[in-house]
Formats: C-alpha cells, structure tokens, sequence
C-alpha cells in the first residue's frame, strides 16, 4: 500500500513496528487510523481550500477516557510553538471531525471589534485577546463570520481577555469598571466569557504586574 | 517549603499543580487546564471556572485514568483556600507536535515570589509510550529532547527561582532538564521513572553538578519510578485507597492525597518504600543490565507493545506480541528471567501474591504456577505437548475460561518451549539490581 512521508512519519510515530510501515504493509489498527488520517485531510482541503495542512501526530483514545482520537497538525504560514488539535470520532460508518483551525482566521478580527467598542466606551486599552472553547466541524467553512461567532450566533465558546491600564482608570473601583465593561460589551450583543485583567501601567508586564482580574460570563 | 529546595511552594502545592494537569474536560472544555485558554488565568480562576459547572461534573466518570469527577472536585476544593497557589498565573500552555505529538506542559508563575514553575503532565500518548521505553536504550529520548528544546524556548529571565516539575513521564522530562541546564533551581520528579546506566555514566558531570536540586516525590507503592536508576533525593509518601483499577492506582497522580473532615488536603511521609516495590526494582535492574544493548531495542519495543495494547484492554494483542516471530525471543528472554529469578528470591512471588489479591484476584493458583515455573523441565513438557495439557486440565475440571483461553492461543505453547530453552541459560543473580550512584 503506498502511504505518503506524512503518513508514514504519524503512523510509525505512535506505533514499534517502523519497518512494516515503511514498506506499507499495515496491520488493522493501523489502517483503522490510515483510513481515519486520510479522512482528517479530506476534512481540511475541503473546510479550509486557502490553506495548507500538515498533520504531524496523532493520540488514538484507545486506552484514554476519551471517545475521540485526537490529531495534531501544523497549518503552513502560521508560526505557533504549541500543536492544533483536531478531533475525530467514528459514528455509523461516518468521521465527525471537528478542528481548533476556525479561530485563527477570525481571532483578530473579533479582537479589533472589541476595543473599537471599549475605545469608543472610553476604557485604557492595553492589549484584547480572542480564543476559543469549543471546536466547530465541517458546517463552518473558512469564511466563518467573526461577527456571527462574537454574537453567539455560531457557537464557539468565545474567550475574551481585556487587558487595563490601571493608571488610567480615574480613581474608579476595579468592580464598577468591570460592571462598566459587561455594560458596553452586553449593548453590542457580545457573547462569551470576558476575562477582564488591570495592569499596574502601560509599561507593566500583563503577568507580573497586574493589579485585579475577573471573569464575567455573557451568555 | 520543598526541603533544602529553594522553591517556595510547598509539597502539597507541587502535588495539586501536579494533579491540575491531568483535569481534563471536568464540566465541559472549560474544565481542561492544559488549554490555551487557560494563559492568563491564575488557578485561582481555572478553579472557580471549574466549581461553577461542578453540577455538570459525573461524581462516578473518570476524568483521566483511574481519577473520577468527584476525586477531581476534591482536589478543586482543597485548592480554594489557598491564596498561595490560587494566584499562580498560567503563562503558556504547550502542546508537544514534533516526533508525532503527544507532550503536554506548561510555564506558570508565582507573583509572590517571582517563581517561574515549568509543568510536565505524564504520559500522554502512544507516542509518548514508545518514548518511555525508548530510555532502555537511547540517550537521551526523543521526547527528553522535545522538553529541553522547549524549556530553553521560553523567556526565563528575570525570574528569582526557576522550579521544574512533572508527574511521571513528566517527571522524568524535569529531571531531564535539571540535569542538562544549569538554570534551574529546583526540581520536583513526581513518582517518575529514572535513566539507564548508559545515561547515568554519559551525563556524569552533569548529574552530579546538579543532582541536589532534584527531589523524588514517590508514593510508597508506585510501580514507574523503579524503572531504570533515579538521580537526586528520594521522599516516599503514605498512598490512599484503591479504585476501579486496584493496584494500578498507586500510580496516579492524587493517590498520595489525604483529605480531612473539612476538605483540606495534606500528604503523609512514609518510613520507606513499600517492599514489594523494592523487589520489583531490584529484579528489574537486574533484568535490564543482562540485556545486551544490541537486543535491549527489541525487548524495549516488545514491552512497549505490551503496554499499549494492555493499556487498550486487548489481550489478544498482547499474546500476538509475545507469541510473534520479532518479540517471541525478547518476551521468552523477559519470562524465564522472572521465572528464574523468583526460584532465586521467593520473596517476589508473596509480593505477586499481594498485588492480585489487591486487585480482587484469587491467588489460588499461585502455588502451583510457582512451582511449575521453578522447574523448566515441567515447562518443556508443556510447551512441547499442548493437546495433553488442555486433557489434563479438563480432566482436572480447571476452569473453562483457562481452557477456552489456551485453546484459543496455542502459541502459547510455543512460547513456553522456548522460555523453558532460555531457563537453563538466565543467570538471574548475575548483574547487580541496585540502582547505579554516582559517588
């Protein structure tokens, strides 16, 4: 059986028996997760056409309490020391795939979106960051709406952190500028949690100098 | 305070944090701490996240192996109300993707003694099961080099103390690093395996430059930590019940935790290391060191196959391995050491006796199959007649299940032949089963 270097290199990374792989004779658990790896990339070709995939390892839930096997992969351009994660489950002959990918193409777009809103409210902006709880499947293609997902409209457990200048806050109570903040963000309809850290100055480091954090829950 | 460490967390904090890497999808993903989500937060906040959605948490699911939502919320409560450890910031969450994945870690930071605290969570794919056993003869592994690469990645200036820890495999990473970089200050190896003499003897000058920032937190009957020789101090810790995996839980990261009335958390210095584990350590150094290094690869691999697939609960895998043209010799050579070496120091089939009756088993049988397989001449007539031994049992009324069992796996048999061949060469006292120190 012909496997590409892609695959040879997973499979034989989280199996002992190189050689057989090598030369592309597989035993059933392999071909099991060959079968499943073939449909993961299908998955990404078709999901997201305007970028390139590489998948780089797998964890099979065999042994785990997991009921999904989970694979990691790489996306070309995209410099992160920390793996994507997809995951895919076998149900009724059929691979329900879902990826951690979607975020990238819309992260800063929702983040821009959020301070033009905090800007407009007046509040000292340091720094938003957008991630993401959840992963999506095939229904969301790469030109997911990063308004839809901010307003809840496509779940995707949004996860949003503000960082404050504390220096710049007047005075007012670290509790009312949060109440202040859940007010500006809840009349634009923003859905998710909003993790809300003030920081000593806008020379102060986010970790090292933080003055208060909170969490508020816009659901 | 962590001994003669210059960590200021204390044990049971590197004991929670240790366990907080394993809390995985408690109440939904918000409930994993290995997240990227998570960079920013302090414990603090991943726990109150967590409590919140405790009503979505199953009491009885496991969470991760052996660790159920209820043990997770005990460990949730026994966090809250310690400011110390709450107001921990995770700084960055890193999933492993070079060599086929698997790795999971991450930089905290303690502002209140600007701590930098670099995490390892165990084992955490078949990938990183091969690593393991790869140990037996590569030095350093390739998933120890992953670790250093990373750790050396991340931006450590300007920190007072830089503390390393890790439970299991991940223990073994933060030894790893101690060793290889002088940077760190202190180094706490949760119930992690050790090096082999190959490693020890490579890395001399640096095990003994830096051997006395390592502390080995075990509990007394962890069964990972007597693989290969361990470097730095050791401290044996008091174990908790046992669950649905019986013996096996000794292993698992919170079975050194103890609860009182009102929640709070503590762990309990034991006098020594449980004997039976002693035992173990010694004959499996032994085996190990009789292992040519030419052959060490093979067997390596054949007890990596054998954990995987018992990991995945298939037996019939785990006979196709030993019973297999590539394996058949190592496994062979790995039993009739065993045999051999318990004709030698009976204490180990007592000890084999307690495990099984741990996890339910009735040892009944136990007498037998010891003498059976003192005497290689019993195991040559076994191995060479298999239709009159299955008679013999059934005449005997031996279980069915036994029966239907070696029916249905005659290359048993064969294996057998060939462990009897191998008794009459093992020297099971041959190679000292100590661990190698350095003076």
């Amino acid at each position: 059986m012909e496997l590409t270097r892609e695959e040879k290199n997973v499979l034989s990374g989280i199996t002992f028996h190189t050689e057989e792989i090598e030369k592309g004779e597989l035993c059933e658990a392999d071909m099991e997760l060959l079968k499943e790896m073939r449909a993961v990339a299908g998955y990404f070709k078709e999901k997201y056409p305007s970028y390139t995939f590489e998948i780089t390892g797998c964890e099979p839930k065999s042994g785990t309490v997991r009921e999904h096997n989970e694979w990691y992969y790489k996306v070309e351009g995209i410099d992160r020391a920390s793996a994507f994660i997809a995951t895919a489950e076998e149900k009724d002959g059929k691979y329900q795939i879902k990826d951690d990918f979607f975020g990238e193409i819309i992260k800063d777009e929702m983040a821009q979106e959020i301070k033009k809103i905090l800007t407009k409210g007046g509040f000292p902006i340091l720094q938003v960051t957008v991630g993401f709880w959840e992963s999506l499947g095939s229904q969301h293609g790469e030109d997911i709406s990063a308004t839809d997902v901010l307003k809840g409209i496509i779940r995707a457990g949004n996860d949003i952190k503000i960082f404050l200048d504390g220096s710049k806050l007047g005075g007012k109570k670290y509790e009312d500028v949060t109440g202040e903040v859940e007010k500006a963000l809840l009349s634009e309809k923003i859905k998710g949690d909003v993790y809300i850290v003030v920081v000593k100055d806008s020379a102060g480091d986010i970790s090292k100098d933080r003055l208060y954090s909170d969490t508020l829950y816009l659901e | 305070m962590g001994d003669n460490l210059s960590s200021n967390l204390t044990i049971e904090e590197i004991v929670l944090i240790n366990n907080l890497l394993y809390c995985e999808n408690l109440g939904g993903p918000r409930g994993t701490f290995l997240s990227t989500s998570q960079e920013s937060r302090t414990i603090g906040d991943f726990v109150n996240g967590v409590l919140r959605n405790a009503a979505q948490i199953e009491n009885d699911k496991e969470y991760s192996t052996g660790v159920t939502g209820a043990e997770c919320k005990e460990i949730m409560w026994a966090i809250r109300p310690n400011q110390h450890l709450k107001d921990i910031i995770i700084l960055q969450v890193h999933y492993e993707s070079d060599s086929a994945g698997g790795g999971r870690s991450a930089l905290l930071y303690d502002p209140a003694y600007n701590e930098a605290i670099v995490a390892f969570k165990g084992t955490q794919s078949d990938a990183e099961w091969i690593d393991n056993v790869s140990g037996l003869y590569q030095v350093p592994t390739l998933y120890q080099n992953n670790a250093l690469s990373w750790f050396r990645s991340l931006a450590l200036d300007g920190y007072d103390t830089i503390t390393v820890t890790g439970h299991s495999k991940g223990g073994n990473k933060s030894k790893f690093i101690t060793i290889m970089d002088d940077r760190v200050n202190s180094c706490f190896s949760f119930d992690g395996q050790g090096f082999s003499d190959e490693f020890i003897k490579k890395y001399a000058l640096q095990i003994r430059k830096n051997r006395g920032k390592i502390l080995n937190i075990i509990a007394e009957s962890d069964f990972v930590n007597i693989l290969l020789n361990d470097v730095g101090k050791k401290q044996f810790y008091l174990g908790t019940n046992f669950g649905r995996l019986g013996f096996a839980e000794n292993h698992c990261a919170n079975a050194i935790v103890f609860y009182d009335d009102i929640g709070g958390m503590s762990v309990w210095k034991a006098p020594k290391q449980d004997k039976k584990m002693t035992d173990l350590d010694k004959m499996l150094n032994s085996f190990i060191r009789s292992v040519q290094m030419s052959t060490r690869e093979n067997v390596a691999n054949m007890l990596g196959n054998v954990i995987v697939n018992a990991k995945g609960g298939d037996t019939d895998k785990i006979i196709d391995t030993f019973a297999c043209e590539r394996y058949s010799d190592s496994a062979a050579q790995l039993v009739a050491f065993i045999f051999r070496y318990k004709g030698k120091k009976p204490e180990m089939v007592e000890s084999v006796k307690e495990i099984l009756s741990q996890n339910g088993f009735s040892t009944d049988m136990v007498g037998i199959a010891d003498f059976i397989t003192n005497h290689a001449v019993i195991m040559k007539i076994i191995g060479s007649r298999p239709k009159l031994v299955l008679t013999l049992l059934r005449l005997r009324h031996s279980p069915e299940s036994l029966i239907d069992f070696l029916t249905n796996h005659p290359a048993l048999f064969t294996l057998v032949d060939l462990i009897s061949d191998k008794m009459w060469k093992v020297k099971p006292l041959k190679y000292c089963g100590d661990d190698l120190v350095l003076d």
